[in-house]
């Protein structure tokens, strides 16, 4: 839930002053980047290359961690791991919460209620214990598929009741009365919902983003070698008291990219 | 009203009834029958639902004692850190949404907000739970420097889903009869403190659900951190150790609280504010 969800009656992002376009742009540009770390990082990902726990210094911008490696190069590398694992998530969460949500309710008629009853069945739970309880259920490495699927629930809700409610608008009513298949009509709301795909994509990698790096902290994230934000924040709690910034690095890198999608995404708006 | 409640509460039967099929089928997951096929793997799910109806899932299987055995105490301990966040969730949620709903203080309101929710929970708890360590260490706070943050952070995370509840109804409120209330020369602030009262409480009783799994998620991070013995952390290890019957026993108890919220939640908002709330 968020409040960024609310914005006053009728009023329009724009007069909220908050840098959606900007954002959106930053999000690209910081995604691309995450996808690139293997070319822009100083240095190989788990390359030990100093002294261990070096504070921030002209030699390494951002320190060094326990085991020498450079943390401005390990945020980069843990950052392209968090986003790739993350668009993942974001995928399945499209296909099974969005999609699958607007399917059943133009498609399988009152028979669309038992999966609504199913989705609310999976919403009951927190999101992050039904990502766990997922990624404990699926094959080692399914943790991003498996954010998407506990989130995907919340999103097959939302859906489904609004498709539902334009269903049962009279403009829908005309449609159907004067000719206009249940397909075209399921396209019609297709064709809606990918002109919002942005923000609602945004919106999503921000929640699946923050899902999983929790997993990940806790464990059932990316495995070692491989090593994401939430990962590299739980490898560096023993060292908080004596080197803040093992865990500082990626904590804000972590904070900055969800800051960044939710800006990207903007107040979610009333439907015309 | 009547007509109202019964439908709420066929919605409620009907997903309890879906609780208790999932968590037959994660129960299932304790037995052979598991790794045999799909359709043994059903006929053990028909015969576990008897049993989770009993609420007697079987052993866990780490324990060895009864599944119910090992997670009730885990579920005291995770409730009476909910109740202790509820106060802080209502009054910070209220708070938040009254300066969202103020047009002078929504804008700075609502970009701290936006920052604040960009922080992970387990990052605000890893600080403090390092901060409290420290001050425990130095004598300077007994056992409240451990239990009294665990709270904060919970009463902390339960109050957005408040603050959108109160927000919602301040809305439609302000929206419906303030627009009525302006033509007649009344100030909108004062037609939102006149229903105050109603308001929150309608709000709170229909977010109720959403404010306790907020609350439930935010005590399965803080549990893990602060290393306390509550369901959320229980339920993440048992996940973990294929305690399967332990899962089961925590999602019926979950999912039968949520339902049980959302039922009676429904039923006080339509008494408070005489219309339906959202699906």
């Amino acid at each position: 839930v968020s409040l960024w969800l609310l914005p006053q009656g009728g009023q329009r992002p724009r007069d909220l002053d908050l840098p959606s376009g900007g954002a959106l742009a930053a999000l690209i540009v910081v995604m691309l980047f995450g996808q690139a770390h293997d070319v822009l990082a100083p240095y190989e990902a788990g390359a030990a290359t100093g002294q261990a726990l070096l504070p921030p210094g002209l030699l390494h911008p951002l320190g060094t961690d326990i085991l020498g490696r450079d943390l401005l190069s390990e945020a980069v590398h843990g950052l392209g791991t968090t986003v790739s694992a993350a668009l993942i998530g974001v995928a399945v969460l499209l296909v099974a919460g969005h999609f699958a949500g607007l399917l059943a309710a133009h498609r399988f008629g009152r028979g669309g209620f038992i999966f609504r009853i199913g989705a609310n069945v999976l919403a009951s739970l927190p999101a992050l214990l039904l990502a766990i309880l997922f990624s404990a259920l699926l094959v080692q490495g399914g943790a991003a598929f498996a954010v998407g699927l506990a989130l995907a629930p919340h999103a097959f809700l939302r859906s489904f009741d609004r498709a539902r409610v334009i269903l049962a608008a009279p403009y829908s009513d005309y449609a159907r009365a004067s000719g206009v298949s249940a397909v075209e009509l399921l396209k019609r709301e297709l064709r809606h919902a990918l002109r919002e795909i942005i923000p609602v994509a945004a919106r999503a990698l921000a929640s699946v983003t923050m899902i999983y790096a929790t997993m990940s902290f806790f464990g059932f994230g990316a495995k070692p070698p491989l090593r994401d934000l939430g990962l590299m924040i739980a490898s560096a709690r023993a060292d908080l008291a004596i080197a803040w910034w093992t865990a500082a690095v990626p904590a804000v890198t972590l904070i900055l990219f969800i800051l960044i999608a939710r800006l990207a995404a903007g107040p979610e708006g009333e439907r015309p | 009203m009547l007509r109202f409640a019964r439908n709420r509460a066929a919605l409620w039967i009907a997903s309890l009834a879906g609780a208790i099929l999932f968590a037959a089928s994660i129960a299932a997951l304790a037995t052979p029958a598991s790794s045999a096929g799909l359709a043994p793997f059903l006929g053990t799910i028909l015969l576990e639902i008897p049993d989770l109806l009993r609420f007697d899932p079987g052993l866990s299987l780490v324990g060895g004692v009864p599944a119910i055995e090992a997670a009730e105490p885990a579920l005291l301990v995770s409730a009476r850190l909910i109740l202790g966040g509820v106060p802080i969730a209502l009054l910070v949620g209220c708070t938040l949404a009254l300066l969202l709903a103020t047009p002078e203080t929504r804008r700075m309101t609502m970009a701290a907000t936006v920052v604040a929710e960009s922080i992970p929970l387990f990052g605000a708890a890893l600080l403090v739970a390092a901060f409290s360590a420290s001050l425990a260490a130095m004598g300077v706070a007994g056992e409240y420097a451990l239990v009294l943050p665990l709270i904060v952070l919970i009463g902390f995370s339960g109050a957005v889903p408040v603050a959108v509840g109160f927000m919602r109804a301040l809305r439609s409120h302000s929206g419906a009869d303030g627009g009525r209330f302006a033509r007649l020369g009344v100030r909108r602030g004062r037609v939102m403190r006149s229903d105050m009262l109603r308001q929150a409480l309608a709000a709170a009783s229909r977010e109720a659900g959403n404010i306790a799994l907020a609350l439930f998620a935010a005590a399965a991070i803080v549990e893990w951190i602060f290393d306390w013995p509550g369901a959320g952390a229980g339920f993440i290890r048992a996940a973990a150790l294929g305690d399967w019957n332990v899962v089961a026993v925590m999602i019926m108890t979950i999912a039968f609280l949520r339902f049980t919220l959302d039922f009676l939640g429904g039923l006080v908002c339509y008494a408070l504010m005489g219309e339906e709330p959202p699906p």
